[in-house]
């Protein structure tokens, strides 16, 4: 067996076969040399760049996801919250640098027919319903503010033998009664605003927060606070609106 | 003799192909010339694939994992639980104390009887009514929101606010929300009770 073999690797096909089996373990271990040292500076640049490509998406997706989320908005609707759409200064504004300069007070000379249709007006007198329509509510508002305003004073003419004193006391009504006007306007207002914030604000529920993200009750935080600010203001605005004409009281 | 000398010429040339092709190979690769470019490239795919999942896996996993637990975080609920009872307490319908005021006053307006009254007793004793009114009114709504703070302060007395310092900040961003909400909603009543008394004293007839 062993010489058959022998014989075999000294014929010609034998040895042609042993050459290309040299051959392809020289050329495969060449080759295989050549990739694992030759390639490794190429290789490396190659992986770096891939790895720090596919990081890098990562990262952009994650922050992509976060700055969604950061994104998103609270969850309390500011459309439904109306009670700052709800403004009467400049219907105030209107009622004592017109109505009282023109058409009431001590040196007015104006007829006085609206303070004398309400006085005498037979319809029934109700309060300015806070839960009322805006404009009904002003309008309201405005006939109690007419009332308080009282009748005009006919002017100068009648205040033939006043003494300073007498003036001056005159002046003050007048003044007095303006504060009054707005500061019941004022307050009027006030009631609406209060009844418009709890109505809107305690359909609300608080419990909505929970359900939510931190970032979107942030958020909310924001909008509540500046909310609570326009309250506060209002509140301001009210006092001391109040604590003027308390002050011209002269009590 | 023949045969020695045909096997001699026949390995030379085989040594002489072997070195040719390892000849070949140093010299491609003293110049920088790669060696194989198809296998090269192909095996230098697959090797920087290997590595890049490697390398890709840990770390996406750790950023997920992260943000998942970021997220997790932010859903975290509040402990302030007491703010749904309390902030209920303000739900009524209509305003406080309004219907008191307004039926009062119809009841007082249809008393106003006077015989040949002049316009300035008639606005006098409109105003006393109204007075009568809103001080009604005012009366019902302090009382309603007497009765709302006695039930507020009763539904946040078991709350201790030391439990602040054991939650995470996300759930504290939530419960500051609840407390402005409720804040508010107390505000408004105290905003309507100021009212109801400067309209009160407005309707005073003064100097």
């Amino acid at each position: 067996m062993k010489d058959k073999l022998r014989n075999y690797f000294r014929t010609k096909m034998g040895k042609i076969l042993c050459a290309f089996l040299i051959f392809f373990i020289v050329a495969t271990s060449a080759f295989g040399m050549a990739v694992t040292v030759t390639n490794y500076q190429m290789l490396m640049p190659m992986i770096q760049k891939m790895v720090t490509q596919v990081i890098t998406q990562k990262i952009q997706s994650v922050w992509n996801e976060e700055v969604r989320i950061k994104l998103e908005a609270g969850k309390l609707n500011t459309k439904v919250v109306t009670f700052l759409n709800y403004d009467m200064s400049p219907a105030i504004k209107n009622m004592v640098s017109d109505y009282m300069v023109n058409d009431t007070g001590a040196f007015s000379t104006a007829s006085g027919k609206l303070y004398n249709d309400m006085a005498k007006s037979k319809a029934q007198l109700s309060l300015p319903l806070a839960g009322s329509d805006f404009l009904q509510f002003q309008k309201k508002a405005r006939e109690v503010s007419i009332l308080i305003a009282g009748a005009p004073g006919g002017g100068t003419a009648k205040m033939k033998h006043f003494s300073t004193a007498d003036f001056a006391a005159l002046k003050l009504r007048d003044v007095f009664n303006q504060a009054s006007v707005a500061a019941y306007q004022r307050a009027a207002h006030g009631t609406y605003v209060a009844e418009k914030f709890r109505s809107e604000l305690s359909a609300f529920s608080p419990s909505a927060f929970d359900s939510g993200k931190s970032d979107q009750a942030v958020k909310d935080l924001a909008k509540l606070t500046y909310y609570n600010a326009m309250l506060q203001s209002e509140i301001l605005a009210v006092i001391s609106q109040g604590e003027m004409r308390q002050a011209l009281e002269g009590k | 003799m023949i045969m020695k000398l045909r096997f001699g010429t026949q390995s030379k040339l085989i040594l002489a192909f072997v070195s040719m092709i390892l000849l070949y190979g140093l010299v491609r690769d003293s110049l920088g010339i790669e060696p194989c470019p198809a296998v090269a490239e192909t095996t230098l795919a697959q090797k920087a694939a290997q590595w890049v999942t490697a390398f890709q896996k840990p770390y996406c996993n750790y950023l997920e994992s992260y943000s998942a637990s970021m997220v997790k975080q932010k859903l975290d609920s509040g402990i302030f639980h007491q703010a749904l009872n309390a902030s209920q307490i303000f739900k009524v319908s209509g305003a406080i104390g309004e219907c008191d005021g307004s039926s009062a006053l119809s009841r007082l307006s249809v008393r106003i009887k006077l015989n040949n009254p002049t316009v300035a007793e008639m606005t006098s004793a409109k105003l006393r009514a109204l007075r009568a009114g809103t001080a009604i009114t005012a009366y019902a709504s302090g009382k309603k929101a007497f009765a709302m703070a006695s039930q507020v302060d009763s539904a946040l007395s078991g709350f201790v606010p030391a439990s602040f310092d054991f939650t995470s900040k996300q759930q504290t961003q939530k419960d500051a929300a609840k407390l402005t909400h409720l804040r508010g909603l107390i505000q408004s009543q105290e905003l309507r009770l100021a009212s109801l008394t400067k309209m009160l004293d407005s309707l005073d007839e003064g100097r």
